[in-house]
């Protein structure tokens, strides 16, 4: 039987077939990728915060600020999404904190607990928004039948809704594929 | 020493190893590994400035290998499986034929151990130490030294018979 330290000879000598990479490609796509992951946080600022100001802007442009549905479901549309923002914010920070350099042991206790966080926002806070969105959003639908063109009203109706189911089938796989990797993850700790 | 310097060093030194590593990791897929290789080194580029030296060097890029494959599973949702029971027959022209069918048969038999084993195989064939080992996966050198044995013994079994 062949022994250990002469299947690690041949390990060692194995060709490695991948070549062309060099440290200093790697150092320009490092720098690179911390420029991106910069520009990728401010354009998601950036945009959620225009969406934030033009619900803001309807809200005043549509008179909503006396109480009536239209109220109600902006306020509760800005509101979920300011939350849902602040989550992700949250969950950004969570995961930063995770230093590639722990050892595995940490490393995989400290992943746990992320996507324990994270399965906790999928399965309690999420659906709260997303059933608190829905009911803004079909709260403003008097108001928009009454003010939008017949065809333009069932646009926002179809595509609303539409979007709905869209994302809750989106968040079902989110969640499918967290927990799967929440159980290998445990799996690992247990070990 | 700068810090471009002391990344080329570190590359120069450790980009073959990890990268055999993820290859082992992977069960031998070359893109795959390469991916994961890179992506240790981009993270070791962008945490060398916090790298204060409260371990070797080596120690601190195999963590950041180990956890880089562990990672990889978020960007895979299936992982590759080689079959292990029955192992081809290949015809041994000449030591180097030979050589490979050894590497393909320990990235089958690697497959079948659970994600630790795995790595602390890997570890152990690129050559670290075992201090070093404890250290990565953050146990102790006792608790290594206990799985050890049976490591070699299987892998040794297995790449000869075809199961663990």
């Amino acid at each position: 039987m062949e022994t250990f330290d002469e299947l690690q000879n041949v390990w060692v000598k194995q060709p490695n077939r991948v070549t062309g990479i060099a440290a200093a490609d790697l150092m320009k796509r490092g720098e690179r990728q911390v420029l991106a992951v910069r520009a990728g946080q401010v354009g998601t600022m950036v945009i959620i915060s225009l969406l934030i100001c033009a619900l803001l802007g309807y809200f005043f442009a549509m008179d909503a600020h006396r109480v009536n549905g239209l109220t109600v479901g902006l306020t509760l549309m800005i509101s979920v999404m300011i939350a849902r923002v602040g989550l992700e914010a949250i969950s950004i920070r969570r995961f930063r904190a995770i230093r590639p350099d722990d050892s595995l042991q940490q490393f995989s206790l400290k992943m746990k607990g992320y996507y324990d966080w994270r399965e906790k926002v999928h399965i309690v806070f999420i659906p709260v928004i997303y059933v608190l969105y829905i009911v803004g959003f079909t709260l403003l639908l008097p108001a928009f039948e009454a003010n939008l063109s017949r065809g333009l009203y069932l646009y926002c109706l179809i595509s609303g809704y539409g979007f709905l189911i869209v994302f809750a089938w989106f968040l079902i796989r989110i969640l499918r594929k967290e927990r799967a990797l929440l159980d290998y993850l445990q799996k690992l700790t247990d070990d | 020493m700068d810090k471009k310097a002391r990344f080329n060093s570190l590359f120069d030194q450790y980009y073959a190893s990890v990268l055999r590593l993820c290859k082992g990791y992977f069960g031998g897929d070359e893109a795959v590994a390469s991916d994961c290789a890179q992506e240790t080194f981009l993270k070791a580029w962008e945490a060398l400035d916090g790298f204060r030296g409260d371990s070797a060097l080596s120690t601190w890029v195999y963590r950041i290998a180990v956890n880089t494959c562990l990672l990889h599973l978020r960007k895979q949702s299936t992982r590759k499986e080689l079959p292990t029971t029955v192992f081809p027959v290949v015809i041994q022209e000449n030591e180097s034929m030979a050589d490979e069918d050894k590497v393909q048969k320990m990235y089958a038999c690697i497959q079948k151990l659970d994600e630790k084993q795995k790595l602390i195989t890997l570890m152990m064939l690129e050559g670290v130490e075992y201090p070093d080992i404890a250290q990565v996966v953050g146990i102790t050198e006792e608790a290594l030294r206990v799985r050890i044995h049976r490591i070699k013994k299987n892998l040794t079994k297995c790449v000869e018979h075809g199961n663990v």
